[in-house]
């Protein structure tokens, strides 16, 4: 802003004083040559009436000559009698004279004079009344008495008409040929006038407008005004002494009684002068509107030329240089990239460009100190301080979204082996193979078991020399975070070559567990390192939980989780049944088909603790096949025995059902077995439908289509709605047992009362689980469950019992 | 074009060498006359009777002959039909040759009146025909009949734009003079004034002042004009193409002209004009030539053998009553012919 101030303050003066130089100067030499051109106008008008002047006497003397040489006119003249003359000559001539006039009209008067002046014979070409006959006084005429030449002209006032005209007279003499010897001298017989109208010129000099007080008069040889223009009327009295003296030809100033004239004189004929009079006040007005004139082209110029510089040095100096100003701010603010427009090819243009460069330049070297800051070079892991800052940050969404939050740290043993043996460069080397294992461990590549972890939701970085973290997100237990510490473990630990030699490096890993192991970055730190260090004292190559608690957890989930497969392997799972009862017989309807594992080193493991591990671990479709395998077996066996007709219901896992291949499965052990499909119940909890994915209801569709019958187990607990209850592809429904428990408290009845009614009008039929008292199972009748299972009535027992039982005749079904 | 005809008409004089002959042999009379003013019967008798070809020049006003004589200073033509009026200017312009009376026999016929009218004329001079100036008019388009000059020159509606002048300012102003009851050769200063006034007046109603043409086309036949300046034998002979057509002597008068024949002093055939003079004046002839023109022949013995209509035809011969107001045209003086040509070119304006 200022420098745009100081610039125009700079131009403006630059700018004007010439243009007011110029214009000044203009206007002198406007009014010089205004002036100038004034005289030569004036001059040139002159030469011009001059010559016209000149050029029609000439020609009316030449013309006059002609005529009086017509023989016809000659023959008039040389008459010499009246009658000859009047009686035959008068009309012919007239005629001839009409012929002429018709030619020249301007001729207005021809006249034919006698010698003693008496106006003989006179053609008039417009009305005109005749002054007088006798010619002897007029002027013309007069000059031609005294003067030597035979043709006089004169530029005078006819008294006629009043008007100026020109007068052409000829002297004719003349020798009669007829009569007289050619020697003789010739006779004077008359004369011959025109008198010619000068109407042009008059109204030339009428219309040369040389100002409003300006004009062209005429006076004669003693200076009488002749012919003065209507504007200049008013100046009669004025002029009358002015031309008193011979005129001279100068251009001069005269002081008249209305102003100042500049004169300028002419003659035209001998007694015919012309005059421009020009008003002093008309050049002044002349040169005022020219002033005015150039003012104001002036200003306009000076307008448009500051405006316009202006407006250029604004755009093209002014904004760019703002826009660099703009753009520096911009860089020392911010971390983007600024770059500002070059819009032109000048040197801003060139500054604009070096700039920007400058710009890239900047925001090269900040990324780069940036990563520097941010990641360790060797690795280009994250680095200590970044890595702090991610810790925090997930800590923070952790701690919002309520979830765990793992800090895995990893410690290589024996690395100062390996750079003391092998050198720094190596050992650079071997720090540089093992971030990259970490990485494609960590990213799902190269990995052994299932992974529940996005490349996004881990984060490794390197705390420095030989440390490593890795911060995880997701996970739904803790045994995952052993699992990744394993598989990191395992990664380190694969044979490093160096100049074809095989090393080994392991790792010593501490795991810290948010919240419960810390609620701050640093304690959380420090425990993982605490956890760290207590595998090193363990041994090495292992890892450890800081929480006892959780190692314990681990422990013992991992315990579990062996135990399983060897279960499987060796075929240690029995099953028992339960019955189910059909109310209104109370014979056995169903056979419901129960797991037991009895492990050598953990015990009895109830169902309930390891089938959801089984189901994690994806072990339960083994076990799933397992059981249904057993018990569609154990059914042929019992049916063989004699008890068609009887049923047996089978829990299965939604996670079996998730597999397609599931129904496939149960058709073939049906088939294997020579077991109708109506006599299986599918048992699956509701929870496990809704939670489950859609394959869950298109391989019960399949299977119910076979005839299998399906059984929503848990019904009550999983919070489906009505609607969903109605398409699910269902025949029976287990009404959980706490419903039956509850009953007599609250609303219970009511509700389970409805419950049946409703799924009774859905065509499903009714299980009541958890008949335990007299009281229940009596609302249970007067309700009209379908079914009824519970302690009351059976517990469930091992298939032996069971078997014995049956074809003991203890339990009878229908 | 002209060349071509010329062409032809050489080619047949060529081809009939008789013709040719004939030609060269035969005397040639160029006469200087008013048209339709000779009977072209007459004429072909006389060119047989005397192996002579007659050849006419027509003028349409006295002014205009007065003009064609100046022109060629007289020379061009062996007869010349003038008015009495301009004899003697003639003699004294030196154009005209005296008469030989010895050609001339048939001279004896002629009254002596008409021979001494005019000054010359006895010796210059063979009085040819007289007659008057009046008003020739179409008496179905008029009203009432046609009186007076006062009529003519002060126009009702019925003649106004349906006048003819004659091409004579001379004539036109002498019965201007008339109308306003001065002498038709007044000159009087004031009479003339108020004769300039009149005509001035009067000159939006004239249509024409050519003399009317003597042929079926005449303004006054197809009715253009309705009242003409005439001399009284033309109006007789313009009735025989519109009887409609009356001629009057005006109640203030009319005029008086008597015709001449006379020799022009440089005729080339100065005895063939004397003989066509005689032959004209043979009272047969005389008689038939006056029948023919409608005029008043001053050939007594002409007269005799005139039938009774004719003679009795008040138009051609009228009476002593009604020539009472009419006055012979005299010279008049040189001044005041200026004054006449002065005020009839201000007319023309």
């Amino acid at each position: 802003m200022k420098l745009k101030a100081k610039l125009s303050l700079l131009l403006l003066p630059l700018v004007t004083v010439p243009l007011l130089a110029v214009g000044v100067a203009a206007y002198m030499q406007l009014t010089d040559i205004s002036k100038q051109r004034g005289q030569q106008q004036i001059h040139t008008l002159f030469d011009m009436y001059d010559s016209q002047i000149d050029n029609i006497t000439r020609t009316a003397q030449s013309n006059l000559h002609l005529f009086s040489d017509y023989p016809l006119i000659k023959q008039y003249f040389l008459a010499d009698s009246e009658e000859e003359r009047y009686l035959v000559l008068y009309l012919p001539v007239q005629r001839q004279l009409y012929t002429i006039q018709k030619n020249y009209p301007e001729y207005y008067e021809l006249r034919l004079l006698q010698p003693d002046g008496f106006e003989d014979l006179r053609m008039i070409n417009r009305p005109l009344p005749n002054h007088s006959e006798m010619e002897l006084g007029s002027s013309a005429f007069n000059e031609l008495l005294v003067s030597d030449n035979d043709i006089s002209t004169r530029v005078d006032r006819n008294p006629d008409n009043n008007e100026l005209a020109l007068y052409v007279t000829k002297r004719i003499t003349m020798i009669n040929d007829a009569i007289e010897d050619p020697g003789a001298t010739p006779k004077l017989r008359g004369y011959f006038g025109i008198t010619a109208d000068i109407d042009f010129l008059l109204r030339q000099l009428e219309e040369s407008i040389l100002g409003n007080n300006s004009g062209m008069l005429l006076t004669d040889d003693r200076g009488v005004l002749r012919y003065l223009p209507t504007h200049l009327e008013g100046l009669n009295d004025d002029l009358k002494g002015l031309f008193a003296e011979k005129s001279d030809t100068a251009d001069r100033l005269v002081q008249l009684a209305s102003g100042i004239f500049q004169l300028s004189s002419r003659q035209l004929q001998n007694n015919l002068w012309v005059h421009a009079l020009v008003a002093e006040q008309d050049l002044r007005d002349a040169s005022r509107s020219l002033n005015r004139t150039i003012a104001w082209i002036t200003i306009v110029a000076l307008a448009a030329s500051l405006t316009l510089i202006l407006l250029a040095l604004n755009l093209q100096v002014i904004r760019p240089i703002t826009r660099l100003r703009k753009g520096i701010l911009d860089l020392s603010d911010g971390n983007e990239l600024v770059q500002i427009p070059i819009q032109s090819r000048d040197e801003l243009g060139d500054l604009a460009q070096e700039f920007n460069r400058m710009g890239r330049a900047l925001q090269q070297s900040n990324e780069q100190i940036r990563n520097m800051a941010y990641n360790d070079y060797l690795t280009e892991l994250p680095n200590r301080f970044h890595f702090h800052k991610t810790l925090s940050q997930a800590m923070d969404v952790a701690h919002r979204k309520n979830r765990q939050l793992g800090l895995i740290f990893i410690d290589l043993d024996n690395f100062k082996n390996i750079n003391d043996t092998l050198g720094h460069q190596t050992g650079d080397r071997l720090l540089k193979d093992i971030a990259h294992r970490l990485q494609n461990n960590l990213r799902g590549i190269d990995v052994s078991g299932p992974v529940n972890l996005t490349p996004q939701e881990h984060n490794l970085a390197r705390l420095g020399g030989d440390e490593f973290t890795v911060v995880i997100q997701r996970f739904s237990s803790v045994i995952d975070l052993s699992k990744v510490a394993t598989r990191l473990i395992a990664a380190i630990e694969r044979p490093f070559i160096h100049q074809g030699t095989e090393h080994f490096v392991s790792a010593s890993v501490g795991i810290a567990v948010f919240p419960s192991d810390g609620d701050t970055p640093e304690e959380l730190i420090k425990h993982a390192d605490m956890a760290m260090y207590e595998a090193k004292k363990l041994g090495k190559g292992r890892f450890e939980f800081f929480s006892t608690k959780i190692s314990k957890q681990v422990l013992e989930r991992t315990h579990l989780e062996r135990r399983l497969r060897v279960a499987l392997e060796n075929n240690t799972f029995k099953l028992h049944y339960q019955t189910i009862l059909d109310n209104k017989t109370q014979n056995i309807a169903l056979m419901e088909a129960l797991i037991r594992w009895d492990d050598a080193e953990l015990g009895s493991v109830a169902p309930s603790y390891f089938i959801p591990v089984a189901e994690e671990t994806g072990l339960i479709n083994a076990i799933g096949s397992w059981v249904l395998n057993e018990a569609c077996g154990q059914l042929r066996d019992w049916q063989d025995q004699g008890n068609n007709g009887l049923k047996v219901a089978i829990n299965v896992s939604g996670k079996q059902l998730e597999k397609p291949e599931f129904a496939d499965q149960v058709l073939a052990t049906l088939k294997r077995y020579d077991v109708q499909p109506e006599s299986i119940h599918l048992e699956l909890t509701e929870s496990a439908v809704i939670q489950g994915e859609t394959e869950v209801i298109a391989t019960l569709s399949k299977l119910r289509k076979i005839g299998v019958q399906i059984a929503l187990d848990d019904f009550g607990t999983g919070y489906s709605s009505l609607s969903y209850l109605r398409n699910l592809p269902i025949d029976v429904l287990k009404i959980d047992r706490r419903f039956i428990q509850g009953l007599g408290q609250q609303n219970n009845n009511i509700i389970l009362s409805a419950i049946i009614t409703m799924a009774q009008a859905m065509n499903l039929q009714v299980i009541a689980e958890g008949v335990e008292t007299q009281g229940q199972f009596a609302f249970l009748q007067k309700e009209h469950c379908n079914m009824l299972q519970g302690y009351l009535f059976h517990r469930p027992e091992s298939t032996e019992k069971i078997s014995a039982k049956l074809t003991s005749g203890e339990l009878h079904f229908n | 074009m002209a060349r071509k005809i010329i062409i032809v008409l050489l080619s047949f004089l060529l081809l009939f060498p008789a013709a040719n002959l004939i030609a060269e042999s035969r005397q040639e009379l160029v006469i200087l006359n008013w048209s339709d003013y000779l009977d072209p019967d007459l004429v072909a008798q006389f060119e047989t009777a005397y192996n002579a070809k007659v050849t006419q020049v027509f003028y349409a006003s006295d002014e205009r002959r007065t003009e064609l004589l100046l022109e060629t200073n007289g020379k061009g033509y062996d007869l010349i039909l003038t008015s009495g009026v301009d004899i003697s200017t003639y003699v004294q312009q030196g154009w005209l040759s005296p008469l030989n009376k010895d050609q001339l026999p048939n001279l004896a016929h002629l009254s002596s009146h008409w021979r001494h009218a005019f000054p010359y004329a006895e010796h210059y001079a063979v009085p040819f025909f007289w007659g008057t100036t009046g008003i020739a008019y179409r008496q179905d388009l008029v009203e009432s009949p046609i009186t007076s000059w006062k009529q003519f020159f002060e126009p009702d509606t019925e003649l106004q734009g349906k006048i003819a002048l004659f091409d004579s300012p001379g004539d036109v102003i002498a019965m201007a003079l008339k109308s306003l009851g001065f002498s038709s050769n007044s000159e009087d200063e004031q009479a003339l004034a108020r004769v300039r006034d009149l005509l001035r007046a009067q000159k939006p109603y004239v249509h024409s002042s050519q003399y009317l043409s003597m042929d079926e086309n005449s303004l006054l036949v197809r009715g253009d004009v309705v009242a003409a300046m005439a001399y009284n034998g033309d109006a007789l002979m313009l009735a025989e193409y519109n009887d409609n057509i009356r001629y009057v002597l005006p109640e203030e008068g009319g005029e008086i002209w008597i015709d001449y024949f006379v020799i022009a002093r440089q005729a080339a055939n100065s005895d063939l004009a004397h003989v066509f003079l005689d032959f004209i004046n043979d009272p047969i002839n005389a008689a038939q030539m006056a029948a023919f023109v409608y005029y008043a022949t001053p050939n007594l013995a002409a007269e005799k053998l005139l039938d009774e209509d004719f003679l009795n035809n008040p138009i051609i011969y009228p009476q002593k009553s009604s020539l009472q107001n009419s006055e012979l045209y005299t010279p008049r003086s040189p001044r005041a012919q200026r004054l006449w040509h002065i005020m009839a070119s201000e007319l023309l304006q």
